[in-house]
C-alpha cells in the first residue's frame, strides 16, 4: 500500500535524521454533500483530499509537521521541518514514549462499500423523500439541511512497530424545519441520523420528526425564574453528560490539573443511579475504531458506576505521565493536532422508570430536548441556555420556552439526577435514556 | 496562472451561469506551552483548490489537491457536470450578481513576517508569558499559552473576468489560567489576535498581561456565585463584541436571510433598536483580526453599515445573496480553506460610540451586574435567541460597581435586546479577537464597541 510505505519510509528517515521516536500518519478520502435551502435541493459539493503528518521526538522535545496534499517529495520536506522544530524546542517533561504495537480486535461494520457506491442520484432521491415527508406533515414548513457521505482511509506507522491502516465510511442527513406562527413567531425543529451503512437510512423519519418539532416549538414563552425539575431527552442527556464527563474525565485535563475530576477517582461524582461507559468497539458505531489515533488498541472504559468515578480516558501521553493504563482513546482534531484523549461512543445505562413516571408528579419543570447543559469553558460552573424546551406543569407538557437559562455546577447537576428512564435511544452506538434532575435553578 | 483563466473560460456557460476557481495556500506555525512545559510545536503547509460552477440555477463544487492543469480541468468539469445533472431537481434556482470585476494583486502588508522569526524566539515569548501568569498568584492550578501565526494566499479567477490574488497574515497569542480551590474551578483567558505580522507579538506586554490574568483567576475563587434572573446589565467592550456578533451579526448575514433563517428578514428600513445604536462590520480596518482585502469570491472588501441610529440598513452579502435580494455585493463571502465553499461571514463587527462613561452607565442601571471579558457565544438566527458568556462580573449596587462574581452566561432575543439598550458608552474598543464558527467553517473575526447598558437580560447564575 503506497501510503503505508510512505509512512514507513518517513519514520525511517526521521530516525536517520536524529529522531528518537517518530510517528507518521497519512489520510486520504473523498466526500459528497448535497445541500437543501428553501425546501429545495440547492447544490452538490464533492472532492477528494490527502494529507501527511509526522510527529517526531528528539529525547522529550516534540516537532509536528503536516503537508497537504500527500506527495512523495513533500514527505521529506515535512520530516526535515519536524526535526528542525524538535531541535529548537525545549523538552516536554510529561512525554515518555509513543505507544508500542499491540494486537487489536477488528470492529465490524465500519466500512460499507454500498455507501461508497451511492450515486448522487440516489442521494438526491433519498433527500427528496426526506423533504416530502416533512412537507406532508405541514406544507407551509420550510426545510433546510444537508446530506453527506464520506470515505476515509487512515494510515499510522511509528518507530515502535505500529503499522496500521483503516478504511471507514459514513453517511449523515440532517434537516431543520421552520414554522412561522401567526404573530410573527418562529418555531424550528431539527432531526438527523448518522450511520456507517446503507442498511439504516432514515430520511423520511427524520423529515417527519423535524416537522413535528418545529410545529410544537411555535409560541415560545419566557418562564419565571425559580427552582425547577428538569427532564432531559435522550440527546440532551447524552450531550450534557458527554460534556461534563468528556472534559472532567479526560486524562489530559487531569494531568494539567485543569479538570474538576482531579483526585476524584473512586469518589461519588453523581447520583448512584448513574452508570456511564465509553465503547469504541461497538459494531457499526459512528465513533467506533479498533485502534486509536496513535494506532493503540481501543478499549471499552467504565467511566461512572453507581455514581462513582471509575476511570479517566487516556492516550499514551497521559497514561505514561499519570502512570495509569492506556485505554486507547487518542483522537486528533486534524493531522496538525497532537493526539489527545476523547470520548467515542458514550453510553448511559437505562434506569427503572417508565416514560410517564419521569414526568408524573412534577409540579414545575422544564423538558429539555436537543440541548446541552455544559460547564462554562472547563470551569465547574454550569450556565447554559435551554435551546429547546417545554414547560412542565403538574406532570404535563404545556408550552415551548424561550430565553430560559439553567445555572448549576457539574457536581450539583449530576448528584441531583433522581430518575433514569427504562428506554434508551441508540444512535449508531451512542446510547442514552431520558433523565430527571431535581431542584435546578432556572432563570427566565 | 492565466492558464486557469483559460480553463475557467473554456466551460460552456449560458448567460446566467457562473464559474470560478480558487487556490488557497496556507503556511502556519503554532506552539502550546502548558504549565511551563512546551507541549506542542507544529508547522503546516496546505495547498489546494476548488471549482465552483452555477449551471441553470444549480451549484456544483469540487475541491482537489491536484493543481496540475489536468487536475484543475477535471475539477471544473466535475463541478460543471454535477451542477448540470442536479439542475432538474433544483426548484429554487440560484443566481449571482456581478456588478464589476477585479484584477488585482495584494502582497502581504506586515512589518515583520512571522515566518522570519525563529522558533527559539517564539518559544521565549510563550514561556515568559506563562511564567508571568504564575508570578505572585497562588491558587493557580494550571496555565496554557498558545502562539500561532499563519500566512494565507488566495487566488481567485471567475468566468466574468475577475482575477485576484492576495495575501493575508494572522497572528495570535492567547493565555488561560485555571484557578482552583476545593471543587471550585474558575477559568480565565486573554488573547490578542491581529492581521498584522510579528509586530503584534512584539508589542504584546506579556509581563503585565500574564500577571493580570493570573490575578483575575485567583480573585474569582473568592468571588460570589453568579446571580440569576432577568436584570440590568453593563457589558464591557469585549462582551459587547460577542454580544453584537451573536445578537445581530449572524442574523444580518444575507445567506441566512435567503434561506429563511434570519429573524431580520424583511426588516431593512425598520426600527430594530434604540436611536443610540449603530452597528458596523468593517473588514478594511488595517491590522484587525477580521480584516482582509478581498473575499473568497474575489470581491473587494468594504465597510458595511448594518444598523444606523436604531434602523436596520443593510446585510452582509455574497455574489449569490446580492442577486437574490437585489443588493450590491459587499465582499463578505469567506471560505475557511480550499475544501470549503465561500459563505457569508462577518469581519470586524462593532457598536459605534455613544456618550456615556462607565460610571454614568452604572448610575443609570442603579442595580444589576457589570459583566466583563467574553468567552464566546452562539445564536439561532432563525428564532433570534442568543447566548454568550462572561468570565467575570461585578455587582452594581446603588449605582456603584462593587463586589466580584464568578463566570456566568446570558441569553437574549435579537428583536428585543437592542430596543432595551439604556445607554451607550464612549470608549469604543475592538476588544474581542475571536474565531467564528458557521456551517463547520472557522474564520478569524473581531468584535467590540463601547461599554453599554441593557435592561432585562436573562443571567443564568445559580443564586
Amino acid at each position: 500500500m503506497k501510503e503505508l510505505d510512505l509512512c514507513t519510509k518517513g519514520v525511517r528517515l526521521a530516525e536517520k535524521l536524529g529522531a528518537t521516536q517518530a510517528e507518521a500518519v497519512a489520510l486520504r478520502g473523498r466526500s459528497v454533500s448535497l445541500s437543501i435551502e428553501r425546501s429545495s435541493i440547492k447544490g452538490v459539493d464533492e472532492g477528494s483530499f490527502s494529507s501527511f503528518g509526522v510527529r517526531v521526538y528528539i529525547g522529550k522535545s516534540v516537532g509536528i509537521s503536516t503537508v497537504t496534499p500527500l506527495e512523495e517529495n513533500k514527505v521529506e520536506v515535512a520530516i526535515k521541518k519536524a526535526i528542525e522544530l524538535a531541535r529548537s524546542s525545549p523538552p516536554d517533561e510529561n512525554f515518555v514514549s509513543l505507544p508500542e504495537s499491540k494486537e487489536f480486535e477488528e470492529v465490524p461494520g465500519l466500512y460499507d462499500k454500498a455507501v461508497e457506491d451511492l450515486t448522487s442520484e440516489e442521494l438526491v432521491s433519498n433527500i427528496r423523500k426526506g423533504i416530502n415527508a416533512l412537507k406532508d406533515v405541514d406544507k407551509t414548513l420550510d426545510a433546510a439541511g444537508s446530506a453527506e457521505l464520506f470515505i476515509t482511509e487512515r494510515f499510522i506507522v511509528n518507530s515502535l512497530g505500529v503499522e496500521r491502516s483503516q478504511k471507514a465510511s459514513g453517511l449523515s442527513f440532517g434537516i431543520e424545519a421552520l414554522k412561522k406562527g401567526s404573530n410573527g413567531d418562529v418555531g424550528t425543529g431539527f432531526d438527523y441520523f448518522f450511520t456507517r451503512t446503507t442498511k439504516e437510512l432514515k430520511f423520511e423519519e427524520v423529515g417527519v420528526n423535524a416537522a413535528n418539532k418545529a410545529i410544537k416549538n411555535v409560541g415560545g414563552r419566557r418562564v419565571k425564574s425559580g427552582v425547577y425539575t428538569l427532564v432531559l431527552d435522550e440527546r440532551a442527556t447524552l450531550e450534557t453528560i458527554g460534556g461534563i464527563v468528556g472534559y472532567g474525565a479526560n486524562a489530559f485535563y487531569v494531568l494539567q490539573k485543569a479538570s474538576y475530576y482531579v483526585n476524584k477517582l473512586g469518589t461519588k461524582v453523581a447520583s448512584e443511579q448513574l452508570n456511564v461507559l465509553d465503547d469504541p468497539l461497538y459494531p457499526y458505531g459512528w465513533s467506533s475504531t479498533p485502534f486509536d489515533s496513535e494506532g493503540y488498541p481501543s478499549s471499552k472504559v467504565k467511566l461512572i458506576e453507581k455514581g462513582i468515578l471509575m476511570n479517566y480516558i487516556t492516550d499514551s501521553y497521559t497514561a505514561n505521565a499519570l502512570k495509569i493504563e492506556n485505554n486507547g482513546h487518542a483522537g486528533r482534531g486534524g493531522l496538525a493536532d497532537k493526539p489527545r484523549p476523547r470520548l467515542t461512543n458514550l453510553q448511559i445505562a437505562p434506569g427503572e422508570y417508565e416514560e410517564d413516571e419521569l414526568f408524573k408528579d412534577i409540579k414545575q419543570g422544564i423538558y429539555v430536548y436537543d440541548s446541552a447543559l455544559s460547564p462554562v469553558e472547563g470551569s465547574s460552573n454550569i450556565s447554559s441556555l435551554v435551546d429547546y424546551g417545554f414547560l412542565i406543569e403538574d406532570g404535563e407538557i404545556k408550552y415551548p420556552v424561550k430565553n430560559t437559562m439553567v445555572g448549576s455546577t457539574v457536581f450539583e447537576l449530576l448528584q441531583s439526577i433522581e430518575a433514569i428512564g427504562k428506554r434508551t435511544k441508540n444512535e449508531a452506538g451512542r446510547i442514552a435514556p431520558k433523565i430527571r434532575i431535581r431542584d435546578v435553578k432556572v432563570s427566565g | 496562472m492565466s492558464e486557469i483563466k483559460t480553463l475557467v473560460g473554456s466551460l460552456k456557460l449560458e448567460k446566467e451561469d457562473f464559474a470560478d476557481f480558487r487556490i488557497t495556500e496556507v503556511e502556519s506555525t503554532s506552539l502550546v506551552v502548558r504549565k511551563g512545559n512546551v507541549e506542542q510545536v507544529m508547522h503546516d503547509i496546505s495547498i489546494g483548490g476548488a471549482a465552483r460552477v452555477l449551471v441553470n440555477g444549480s451549484w456544483g463544487f469540487y475541491y482537489t489537491t491536484d493543481l496540475s492543469s489536468e487536475g484543475i480541468r477535471l475539477a471544473l468539469e466535475k463541478a460543471y457536470k454535477a451542477a448540470k445533472a442536479l439542475s432538474e431537481n433544483v426548484i429554487e434556482k440560484s443566481k449571482v450578481k456581478i456588478e464589476r470585476t477585479y484584477e488585482d494583486e495584494v502582497k502581504l502588508n506586515v512589518k515583520i513576517d512571522p515566518r522570519s522569526i525563529s522558533l527559539e524566539e517564539k518559544v521565549k515569548v510563550v514561556l515568559e508569558f506563562d511564567k508571568n501568569i504564575w508570578k505572585g498568584n497562588e491558587g493557580i492550578a494550571t496555565t496554557s499559552v498558545a502562539l500561532s501565526d499563519s500566512v494565507k494566499k488566495e487566488y481567485i479567477v471567475n468566468s466574468y473576468g475577475t482575477e485576484v490574488k492576495y495575501e493575508v497574515c494572522s497572528t495570535r497569542i492567547s493565555g488561560s489560567a485555571v484557578a482552583k480551590e476545593g471543587d471550585l474551578i474558575q477559568n480565565v483567558s486573554t488573547s490578542v489576535g491581529e492581521s498584522r505580522g510579528w509586530e503584534t507579538i512584539k508589542e504584546f506586554d506579556y509581563v503585565k498581561e500574564g500577571q493580570e490574568l493570573g490575578k483575575r483567576g485567583v480573585e474569582l475563587l473568592k468571588a460570589l456565585p453568579p446571580p440569576s434572573g432577568k436584570m440590568n446589565v453593563i457589558m464591557d467592550q469585549s462582551l459587547v463584541g460577542v454580544f453584537i456578533h451573536e445578537a445581530f451579526g449572524h442574523a444580518s448575514e444575507a445567506d441566512a436571510v435567503k434561506a429563511n433563517r434570519s429573524i431580520l428578514s424583511g426588516l431593512i428600513g425598520k426600527k430594530v433598536g434604540d436611536e443610540a445604536i449603530s452597528v458596523t462590520d468593517d473588514p478594511t480596518i488595517p491590522g484587525m483580526r477580521g480584516s482582509y482585502p478581498y473575499d473568497s469570491e474575489g470581491t473587494k472588501a468594504e465597510k458595511r453599515e448594518i444598523v444606523r441610529n436604531g434602523t436596520l440598513v443593510g446585510y452582509l452579502h455574497s455574489l449569490e445573496t446580492a442577486a437574490y435580494l437585489n443588493a450590491k455585493p459587499n465582499g463578505a463571502a469567506r471560505a475557511m480553506n480550499f475544501s470549503s465553499k465561500p459563505i457569508v461571514r462577518m469581519s470586524n463587527t462593532f457598536i459605534e460610540n455613544g456618550e456615556y462613561s462607565l460610571e454614568e452607565l452604572a448610575e443609570m442601571i442603579k442595580n444589576g451586574i457589570y459583566l466583563a471579558k467574553s468567552y464566546g457565544g452562539y445564536v439561532d438566527p432563525a428564532r433570534g435567541q442568543f447566548y454568550f458568556t462572561a468570565q467575570e462580573g461585578y455587582l452594581v449596587e446603588n449605582g456603584k460597581i462593587g463586589r466580584k462574581v464568578q463566570n456566568v452566561s446570558m441569553s437574549g432575543l435579537t428583536l428585543d435586546v437592542l430596543k432595551n439598550v439604556m445607554g451607550v458608552g464612549n470608549d469604543l474598543k475592538l476588544a474581542f479577537p475571536g474565531t467564528c464558527g458557521k456551517d463547520g467553517q472557522w474564520v478569524p473575526v473581531s468584535g467590540g464597541g463601547p461599554h453599554i447598558a441593557v435592561k432585562e437580560i436573562v443571567v443564568g447564575g445559580r443564586k
